[in-house]
Parts: C-alpha cells; structure tokens; sequence
C-alpha cells in the first residue's frame, strides 16, 4: 500500500472489494444500481472517515464493475436482513463495522480486522444468503456500505 | 446349464433348493456364491442375453409423482439386469448410514456397517475393483495429492469407478457351466403363491411372453428383481391375501427412495488457484490394486457437521469449469450467467453436482396402477416424493460446504435458492430404486429381517436396493452386492 492517506483511502477500497468481499465473486455479480436509502446515507454522512474511504475510492477507480457487484450485494443483503428497512435497523446492523473502520488505528489494520472477521465469519457460521451466495456477514455488511456510500 | 423356458412343456414344474428371482447384480452374485454347497439352483430370468423390446415393455409404469426417467429406461430387463448399463460408480455406504440418526426419521438398519464389511470386500471383487480402501486421506496421501479441508466440517469421500462389470457377459458362462444351476431365460413370474398357512411361499407362478405356462417349487425363495419390481411382484400377488405378499403391515412398496441429483446445480467461484486433481475423476491409485479400476474425490460435510444442523448424507462432484450458457439454468443474468457469456469477464468456476439422500418417508411409493401387462399383471404406479425438509437440508447442506471453502480462502459458493431458502433445482433421478421392501428388526416398520427374510413369510427373501432402509448419498450397487454375498452366506448355513 501507498503511504499517502489518499493512496491508502483508495487501497483500502478496493481491497475491501477485492479481498474483504472476494473479488471472484464480485466479477460474477452483474452491475445493478437502485435507489438508495437517504436517511441512512446521511447517517452514514456523519462518519466521515467511513464515506470519505467508499466515495474517494468510488472515483478512483476506473472501471466501476466491482464497486457495482459490491453495491448490489450490500443492496440485497440490507434487504434479507433489515424487513421492513428501517433506519435504525440498518444502523444497528452496520455499526459493528463502521465502528471497526472508524477507530482502527490505521488503514492496514482496519483491512486486516476486516479480513479476519470474514473468516471468523465463516469459521463461525455467521453466513447469509445473499441470492444464493453464501457470504459472511462482516463482508456483506461491507458491501451494504459500500451501497450506503453510493 | 441354461434354459430357454418357451422350450419347456406347458404345464411343467421345475423343482430346486433354491430359486432365485431375477439375475442382476444381485441374483448372480448369490447364485455364484452358492455354487459348490451342493444347492439345487434355479435362476429365473424374464429376459434373454440381450435387450429385447417386447420384454423391456413389461418394465413400463406410471409416474404420478416426481417425474423420472421413464421406468422402461431406467432399468434393463434381460440377463446381468441394469448392470448392463450402469456407470460402475462404487462406494459402500458410511458407519452412520447404517445407524438411528436422531434427525432422520425412520433411520437405522438392524445391521451395522460392520458386519457389512467383510461383504463390501467381497463385493470390491465382483465389480473388479482391488482393495477395499475408501480412506481419502490415505488414497491423497498416496497419491501427493491435496484435499480441500478446513476447519474439520467438510469432509472428501473417495469413489471408485468399477469398469463397469456388466454382470450378465462377466459371470454368464460360470453360471451356465454350474452343474447346479438351472438358468431359465424368458421366464416371468407372475404370482408368488403362499401355502394355505399363509406364512410360507408354495411355488411360483411363471409364463413365458409365448405362452408357456410353468411352475417353480423350492425350498426357498429370493426375490432379486430390483427397487421397483420386488413390491410390484409381492403386491401383485394377491389371490389369496388382498394385500399381496409379505405386506401384512402395509410395508411393501413404501419408502421409496432415489438420490435426488442436482446436476451442474451449485457453482464454485475459486480464489487462490486450489489444486482439486483428487476431485477429478483418474486412474486409481496404485495402492488400491484395480488395474482397471478409476476414482475421483466428492466433497461432504462431516458426520459431526451433519448432525449439528440435522442433515442428511450428501456429496458434491466438482464438475466443469467452462459451462455452457445453456447449463446455467435459473442462474440469473448477472450472476454466473454473466461469467460464462462474457468470456473477457471470466472467472475460475466449477459446477458442482449434488447428489443427496433423502428421508425416507412412506408416502414416497409403489403401487400398482390401473393399467396392465402383456400377462394382465397390473403396472406400477411411481409416486416418488422428496420432502419440503429435504430441499432446505440440502441448500443449508451446501451453504455449509461453501462456508468451509470460503473460510480457507478459496473462493464462493453459489446455490440456487428459492424465496423460502430451500434448492431450487430440478431434482434429477439416479436410477436408484431404494426402500420398498426395507430391512427392520420391527415387523411394523419393514418387509424384510436382518437376514433379508420377509416378516411374514419364512422361506422368501429379498435382496437388492429395496431393502435398504436407508440410501446414503452413494451409488447403491456396490451395497447390492454386498448384501446378496451375506445373504448367500446365511442361506448356505440353514440349508
């Protein structure tokens, strides 16, 4: 990774989307895009390190095909899991990784919890069906971010 | 010594120790066993060397439930039976497939693998396999060969490919060179007769498609005519007793089991390049000595793993990695689809292949239809079910499978699902006819005993899948010819 904190804003993207969530999975994901939920991305609004990363990194990236599979997969897994979608429900989904990415010490760390939280994940069977993807929840709720930061 | 039975006079009885019914994997392999016990032995067989369309017919049925390869097709009726054309897939059932399982009712054989075991070896020989090892980790070692494991939950099983033996052309001329040992071709049973006690077979009532009439008398009798044919028989046969043969509990022809195949049904996404050449199918190894024989890894969850979550025996082959659009079935465009359309978009994939045990259930049966046969003995009727609890047990089987492999980093598993979060997919039969005459220790659960001998009737037994009281997740032949072998050996030692 860059040692600039913009390089590493960007890094951190697209190593959320290539190895948080897998990046095979997210070039089998077709693009997709929806409305978003206002309320909960002027939550989000709120917690800027959390959307500086997804929207600095948004630009950054010239092909936008794993961001999209990334938006789509957060899109659908707020919709298995947040019925009826609710603000503070989704709040209350995302919190643990916001909160994660907000106060880890360093960019590299934040990645790295992440990383292990997906595997814990799995190990754990914290798993969700995400039309018919089995995915952990860590990188799914990373997914729904990255929709949120949309 | 070989009979043709439109030869015989009509009117004829034929007299033996033994008689068996049908000769497919089951009803040579006891006949070959018994030879040289002194045991008089008739094998009858409807058919001739080869396939002959007016006898085929008489395997035509009805499907009302899940619709399956038509009953004429799955199934052969001449000599050496459907090992004409089976695929030679081998491996015997597991430990737990033999026991009471909380989580799936009406389990539990009144054998244990076990006692099946010296069996199992015997039959590895009779399908011309070598050694009766089905220890993946023992064969991938050998092999240098990587098995995907992870955190202990998933599980690789080893099968074995027989070349395949056809059973008829393999053993045809030990038999017919026996000197005790009648084979009678063209020869169709149409009614099992019970003496006037109603507890012991009299003789059986046989006619050939040319209209000869004859009679078979023996001391004993083995029925080994397949999933399908042994209830048709005993059902059929019901001059004396409305509810036929054998079926004193209403038994007979439930608990119809297939394995329910998901063919190219899950996909893998790989990550990280994973060395899957054991799941490939490849010349055996050397230490399991089958010159002719090949194997190829499935993947499973564990024992353990299954019974965490309540699960049945399922396996999953890793299949191809290029499919054709057309293979996708109800993957959605942008999904795999998209993958496999779009080559500049490609992505390392496997399909996988699912082939499952399901639970057994009693309203999952044979009956006999309206229609009727050239000989006026009525046709099956096919109501296979597969229940609501089996399709989430496997879609939950597989997201299980997929979360192992994720945890070791290499790669997603996709499984078609439908809103509920069961499978959705087109079950696909095996051709595996399982359950209908099913082994329990209990008369008001099964057909037959341990020892394969009808409850109710005490010189006729069943051999083949349709003792089965449960199916596993593999190919049942293997199982088939096991059991025929013990159950020669019991009937050596009473005679």
């Amino acid at each position: 990774m860059s040692a600039t904190p913009r390089c590493q804003r960007r890094d951190f993207l697209r190593y959320a989307a290539a190895q948080v969530i897998s990046l095979p999975l997210l070039q089998t994901m077709g693009c997709g895009s929806d409305d978003g939920l206002q309320a909960t991305q002027e939550w989000l609004d709120a917690r800027p390190r959390v959307d500086t990363y997804f929207a600095d990194a948004r630009q950054s990236l010239g092909d936008d095909r794993v961001l999209d599979a990334a938006e789509r997969i957060g899109r659908e897994y707020i919709d298995v899991r947040v019925v009826p979608v609710r603000q503070s429900a989704v709040e209350e989904l995302l919190t643990p990784v916001t909160a994660l990415i907000n106060e880890a010490a360093s960019d590299e760390e934040a990645v790295a919890e992440l990383r292990a939280l997906v595997g814990e994940d799995f190990r754990d069977l914290q798993v969700v069906d995400v039309r018919g993807w089995t995915l952990s929840e860590t990188e799914a709720q990373v997914a729904a971010l990255v929709w949120l930061t949309s | 010594m070989l009979i043709d039975a439109r030869e015989l006079a009509d009117g004829t009885t034929v007299s033996a120790d033994l008689c068996i019914v049908g000769a497919g994997a089951a009803g040579i392999t006891i006949a070959r066993a018994l030879r040289g016990t002194g045991l008089s032995i008739a094998v009858i067989e409807s058919g001739g060397f080869d396939f002959e369309g007016d006898t085929q017919s008489l395997y035509s049925g009805r499907m009302v439930g899940i619709d399956t390869w038509a009953m004429d097709v799955m199934r052969l009726r001449y000599f050496g039976g459907t090992t004409n054309h089976w695929a030679g897939w081998c491996m015997p059932l597991l430990e737990e497939d033999f026991e009471e399982r909380d989580w799936i009712p009406n389990s539990g054989w009144p054998i244990g693998l076990d006692e099946l075991r010296p069996y199992y070896e015997r039959a590895q020989r009779r399908v011309e396999l070598g050694e009766f090892i089905y220890d993946s980790v023992e064969v991938a070692n050998a092999e240098g060969l990587p098995l995907v494991e992870s955190s202990g939950r998933l599980e690789t099983q080893l099968l074995q490919f027989s070349p395949p033996t056809r059973f008829g052309s393999r053993y045809r001329q030990e038999l017919v060179d026996d000197p005790d040992v009648d084979v009678y071709l063209y020869a169709n049973v149409l009614n099992v007769a019970l003496e006037s006690s109603e507890d012991s077979l009299s003789h059986l009532d046989c006619a050939t498609l040319s209209g000869v009439s004859f009679t078979v008398e023996a001391d004993r009798y083995v029925l080994a005519c397949g999933g399908l044919e042994n209830p048709r028989i005993l059902l059929a046969s019901n001059e004396q007793l409305p509810e036929g043969v054998a079926n004193g509990n209403g038994m007979v022809g439930r608990y119809f089991m297939e394995h329910p195949h998901y063919l190219n049904s899950a996909a893998w996404v790989l990550q990280g390049e994973p060395d899957l050449s054991f799941y490939r199918p490849r010349a055996a190894s050397d230490i399991l000595n089958a010159p002719r024989g090949r194997m190829m890894g499935l993947l499973g969850l564990s024992r353990s793993a299954r019974a965490a979550e309540g699960l049945p025996h399922f396996t999953l082959s890793i299949g191809r990695f290029d499919a054709p659009e057309e293979d996708t079935g109800p993957i959605e465009p942008g999904d795999i689809h998209a993958l496999v359309a779009q080559p500049g978009r490609l992505t390392p994939m496997a399909r996988l292949s699912i082939r499952a045990e399901q639970v057994p259930d009693p309203d999952s049966r044979v009956r006999l239809g309206s229609d009727t046969d050239d000989f006026g003995i009525p046709r099956i009727e096919l109501d296979w079910q597969i229940t609501r609890d089996d399709d989430f047990a496997i879609r939950r089987g597989v997201e299980l499978v997929g979360a192992e492999i994720a945890a070791a980093g290499l790669g997603r598993i996709w499984t078609p699902t439908d809103d509920e979060g069961a499978i959705q997919w087109q079950a696909a039969p095996g051709g595996h006819h399982m359950g209908t005459t099913r082994m329990s220790a209990d008369p008001s659960e099964g057909v037959v005993d341990a020892n394969c001998r009808a409850h109710d009737v005490d010189n006729l037994y069943v051999a083949g899948s349709s003792v089965f009281t449960t199916g596993g997740s593999v190919n049942p032949t293997l199982t088939i010819v096991a059991l025929a072998e013990r159950l020669a050996d019991h009937l050596a030692e009473i005679a």
